[in-house]
């Protein structure tokens, strides 16, 4: 009997605990979209992604983004994008905070560290490399140039994108850290691509693959052709994204340099660059008067 | 919060900004644009060039500047660029680069394989006047001159700016120029015709920022002219291209010092080019 019992309450215990999950999986908890939880949130992200002490932070926004300033850093984000900013005022060569003089490996290391923590699937994360600013000064006194010594400044990590193996042109992640490793420019940019242009993208890069064949301007031969994502920059208030083949065209009179960039959908047609914001509508100006002659 | 004090704290706020805009206000820009060069035989043409331009013009509005002239195709002339006295070439009332304080040029230029020092950099055009359309900058562009009042020139072309040639093409033409911009490649390592660079590289000159409780949040920074190019001045290129920013000073501190600190509304006084300090990073 006492044996019937204990199992019976044990039943019972393991009813409740049961059913408290199941509670939690069909009826999970309102998230709290107050501006106070929205506060907590940048705050959170803030000690979590660059160690900054919050106490004392402000708060402040405007179109769509949203900032938090703690001393002399500066952490924002957009509000319609995965898109970070960070700067500290006092980064900079001959600044307080100066320069990181460290390997390029930890730098790499460290940039990894920032996506991951802010969420950026590592499966996403193409290249990660170093770029070092070079330095040089020079001296003109009475027509002589005396050059001085090379010199190295900032250096940064600098990540690339692709989403299931398609190249996101327009994705990137740029990171300076500080002498004592903190950040001291950020900016991610790594908006969410919807499913519909991934499987476009696809379909592109599938055609490309298949031998699509761009068409050429005159003057020009096609250098490179892929399929991948085009989206709006990272500063900018709206949020265009396209599934694109990007063909870049080689000038055939060498001589003259920037390349043609065209990006084209499934038609073969150019598709609208990506807006970065509403531009108002400019007046329309008449042609330029001639010049005076000489 | 009464309607009354929302007003007093508003126009408290703008009475604090109030120096900062009128600053900006007086500050002037002019965009030149170049996509069609098919006009002038010369290929290919560059499609992006002009929305490049927009977009640069947007985020310069948008920081309070006041636009000079923002011509596109052939009414961008080579004489534009070239040195120039009275009302003539850099002067030339409706659209002479040395009339604004910032001139932000895109089309093409011209690229060497490989580029030696005494290798030329070019600005080229496609203009109904002001012939010829190519412009040597080192022999006959000079800026912040005979009246002339340009602080920043932004070159986004082929190779305008290369690190080889450097001191003959770029030290000669800064005649009260502070900062210069622009790129250092070769035939084979060149910038790609892109709206987004153009577009990044305003932005962060002007930023974006907001007042609470009377302290400034830089939701995107405002960077220094340099800072601000090496942070988009790779976008849209072929490896091996370096983007290169160029500033002068009265002596060497001055010189390095705008190179690393200096920002469109700084508003500095023009330097003598006793010193030139540099910096550049590749792709």
């Amino acid at each position: 009997m006492k044996i019937i019992t204990v199992l019976f309450r044990a039943t019972v215990v393991l009813a409740l605990v049961a059913s408290t999950y199941g509670c939690a999986t069909v009826r999970p908890s309102a998230r709290d979209y107050s501006d106070r939880s929205e506060q907590a949130e940048l705050e959170g992200l803030a000690r979590d992604v660059l160690g900054l002490k919050t106490d004392g932070a402000v708060v402040g926004g405007k179109e769509n983004v949203i900032g938090l300033r703690s001393g002399s850093v500066v952490l924002s984000r957009r509000l319609d994008s995965h898109t970070f900013f960070a700067h500290d005022e006092n980064y900079g060569l001959d600044k307080a905070a100066g320069v990181f003089q460290g390997p390029d490996d930890q730098v790499v290391q460290r940039t990894r560290d920032l996506l991951q923590r802010l969420r950026i699937p590592g499966a996403e994360v193409e290249a990660s490399t170093t770029r070092r600013e070079n330095t040089q000064e020079a001296e003109v006194s009475e027509g002589k140039i005396t050059l001085g010594p090379l010199g190295t400044g900032k250096v940064f990590g600098w990540v690339s994108r692709r989403v299931e193996g398609l190249p996101v042109f327009s994705s990137r992640a740029v990171v300076g850290l500080t002498r004592s490793g903190t950040v001291g420019f950020m900016e991610v940019h790594w908006p969410q691509i919807p499913e519909a242009v991934v499987t476009e993208a696809h379909r592109l890069d599938f055609k490309v693959r298949q031998g699509w064949r761009p068409p050429s301007p005159e003057g020009t031969t096609v250098e490179s052709v892929q399929a991948g994502v085009l989206h709006s920059a990272a500063a900018g208030f709206l949020m265009d994204i396209y599934p694109v083949i990007r063909v870049i065209y080689a000038p055939k009179d060498r001589a003259i340099g920037k390349r043609a960039t065209l990006y084209f959908n499934r038609e073969g047609t150019v598709v609208p660059a990506p807006r970065q914001f509403e531009l108002p509508c400019e007046k329309e100006l008449s042609p330029r008067a001639q010049p005076p002659r000489q | 919060m009464t309607v009354r004090r929302q007003l007093v704290l508003g126009a408290g706020i703008l009475f604090l900004l109030s120096p900062v805009w009128a600053e900006a206000q007086s500050f002037s820009y002019s965009t030149g644009a170049v996509a069609d060069y098919k006009t002038c035989n010369v290929t290919p043409n560059l499609p992006r060039t002009i929305k490049q331009a927009q977009n640069v013009r947007g985020w310069f509005d948008l920081g309070g500047m006041q636009n000079f002239s923002r011509w596109i195709n052939g009414d961008v002339w080579g004489s534009d660029f070239r040195d120039g006295i009275g009302n003539s070439n850099d002067l030339e009332s409706q659209g002479g680069s040395d009339r604004p304080h910032i001139y932000y040029f895109t089309g093409h230029g011209s690229c060497q394989n490989p580029p030696v020092a005494t290798s030329g950099d070019f600005i080229i055009t496609c203009g109904n006047f002001g012939k010829p359309d190519s412009t040597t900058i080192g022999t006959s562009s000079r800026w912040g001159n005979s009246g002339g009042i340009a602080r920043f020139m932004f070159v986004d072309a082929s190779c305008p700016m290369d690190l080889v040639s450097l001191s003959n093409q770029w030290f000669p033409v800064f005649r009260g120029l502070h900062v210069a911009t622009g790129h250092s490649g070769d035939v084979n390592h060149d910038t790609l015709d892109s709206d987004v660079r153009g577009n990044q590289f305003a932005a962060y000159n002007v930023g974006l920022s907001v007042t609470v409780l009377g302290i400034t949040i830089p939701l995107i920074p405002r960077l220094s002219v340099s800072e601000a190019w090496m942070q988009d001045g790779l976008t849209d290129v072929q490896s091996g291209v370096c983007a290169v920013a160029l500033a002068a000073g009265d002596n060497r501190n001055d010189a390095i010092d705008r190179r690393e600190n200096e920002k469109i509304f700084d508003g500095r006084s023009n330097p003598a080019p006793n010193w030139f300090a540099w910096k550049w990073i590749c792709s």
